[in-house]
C-alpha cells in the first residue's frame, strides 16, 4: 500500500465530489489535526484522508435517502399514540401559493450508501489479496 | 496496492458516484428541501419522539388543518417549514401529555422562532429579537414562545463535516434561552419525565444539538457546562 495510490484516489474523489455538487466535503480544512507535541497543524495521512472523505460523503448521501424518511416515520408512529403521520412534507417559501415537497419522493440512495460502506470497509482491509 | 487494485478502486469510486448523480432529483424544490437538511430534521424528530416516550411522555400526532375535500386531507401529514415562524395550532404538531398528570399539556412544534432572553431584558425589536429552534417542546400554543416557555429545544446540524462554528452557534442560542446557574431539575423532569435530568440553567430548559458527523463529539465537554447536550445521531 503506497501513499501515492491513495493520493491518486483522493484526487479522483475530489473531482467526483465537485461533479456531484458537494466540493466542500473535500476541503482540506476538514482533514487537519493538530500535533499534540509540536502544536503544528497537519493533514491526515492519505489513507485515512481518503476514508474520512468517503465517510463524509456517505453522511451527505444519508441525509438525502428516502429510506431514512420511511424509517423515521415508522419510528414516530411506534412512539405515538393513535394515528401518526403518514408522510412528511417541506413547505417552501414562495411569492405565491405555498409549495409542498413530499420527502417520500426523495431519491432512493440505499444501495449507494451500502456500496459506499462496503467500499470503505475494503479500503480498510487493503493490502490483502483478492479485493476489488 | 498494485496498479490493478488501484485501477479497480478508481472504477468502483466512479461507479458509486455515477449512481449517486443518476439518482439525484431534478426538482429544484426537492433539492432545496434536502440541501436545507429537512430530511435529517425528520430523523432527529423520530429519535426525540422515541426518547420522550421512553421518559414517560405520551405523544399524539395532530395533523395540519387542511381544506375539507382536498387531496391532502386524505393524508396525515407532518409539515416542516423552510422558513421558521410562530406557533400555529393549525400546523402539524404533537400533543404531549406529561407523566405527571397535574402538569399542563405540552406541544412539540417544528421550525419555531422564540423571543430571546435578551428581548426580555431590553425589549429588543430588531432582527436579534428572535432565534430559531428546529424542534421545541413548549406549553405555549400560539404565537412566538418566550425563552421561558421552552421546555426543550433541538438544533439539527445536517452537515457532513462538523465544524467549530456550529459550537459557537449553539452557545449563542443557549445564551438566549437561559442564564447559567447551578444544576437543577430540567423542565421536562419537573413535568414528570424520568430519569431525572439536571441542567445548569435558569430557566432549566434542555437544549440539544444533534449532528450526523461523529467528529462533533470532540466538542461536547465545554458546552455541557452551559447545559448543551451534543448528540451524535446518524441514520
Amino acid at each position: 500500500m503506497e501513499d501515492e495510490d491513495y493520493r491518486a484516489l483522493i484526487d479522483l474523489v475530489i473531482e467526483e465530489l465537485r461533479r456531484s455538487g458537494v466540493p466542500d466535503i473535500a476541503h482540506e480544512r476538514h482533514y487537519i489535526y493538530v500535533d499534540a507535541e509540536t502544536g503544528e497543524a497537519k493533514l491526515y495521512e492519505p489513507e485515512k484522508r481518503l476514508i474520512l472523505m468517503l465517510q463524509a460523503f456517505e453522511r451527505h448521501v444519508a441525509m438525502q435517502d428516502r429510506h431514512v424518511v420511511e424509517e423515521s416515520l415508522g419510528a414516530i408512529n411506534r412512539a405515538t399514540r393513535g394515528e401518526g403521520p403518514r408522510r412528511a412534507v417541506v413547505v417552501l417559501a414562495s411569492d405565491g401559493a405555498a409549495r409542498e415537497i413530499d420527502l417520500a419522493e426523495a431519491p432512493d440512495l440505499h444501495i449507494v450508501r451500502q456500496d459506499l460502506l462496503t467500499f470503505i470497509g475494503r479500503l480498510r482491509e487493503i493490502g490483502l489479496p483478492g479485493h476489488f | 496496492m498494485d496498479a490493478t487494485t488501484r485501477a479497480d478502486a478508481a472504477t468502483e469510486i466512479q461507479r458509486i458516484f455515477s449512481a449517486y448523480r443518476a439518482a439525484q432529483p431534478t426538482d429544484t424544490g426537492m433539492l432545496a428541501a434536502l440541501t436545507d437538511g429537512k430530511l435529517y430534521e425528520l430523523y432527529v424528530l423520530s429519535q426525540l419522539v422515541t426518547d420522550l416516550a421512553g421518559r414517560g411522555f405520551t405523544l399524539q400526532f395532530v395533523p395540519s388543518v387542511v381544506p375539507t375535500g382536498s387531496a391532502a386531507a386524505m393524508h396525515s401529514t407532518l409539515k416542516f417549514k423552510a422558513s421558521p415562524g410562530m406557533i400555529k395550532s393549525t400546523d402539524s404538531h404533537f400533543e404531549v401529555r406529561c407523566p405527571d398528570p397535574s402538569m399542563p399539556i405540552c406541544y412539540l412544534f417544528l421550525n419555531i422562532e422564540f423571543d430571546t432572553l435578551g428581548h426580555s431584558k431590553n425589549a429588543a425589536s430588531d432582527n436579534s429579537r428572535r432565534h430559531e429552534l428546529d424542534i421545541i417542546l413548549t406549553w405555549a400554543s400560539s404565537g412566538y414562545p418566550t425563552h421561558s416557555q421552552i421546555a426543550l429545544g433541538v438544533e439539527c446540524k445536517a452537515v457532513a463535516n462538523f465544524e467549530k462554528g456550529l459550537v459557537k452557534e449553539a452557545l449563542g442560542v443557549r445564551r438566549e434561552l437561559s442564564y447559567v446557574q447551578g444544576d437543577q431539575d430540567s423542565i421536562p423532569s419537573q413535568l414528570g419525565g424520568h430519569p431525572i435530568k439536571m441542567v445548569p440553567a435558569n430557566p432549566p430548559s434542555e437544549f440539544m444539538v444533534a449532528f450526523i458527523d461523529p467528529k462533533g463529539q470532540n466538542y461536547e465537554e465545554s458546552p455541557k457546562a452551559f447545559g448543551i447536550d451534543f448528540m451524535h445521531m446518524q441514520p
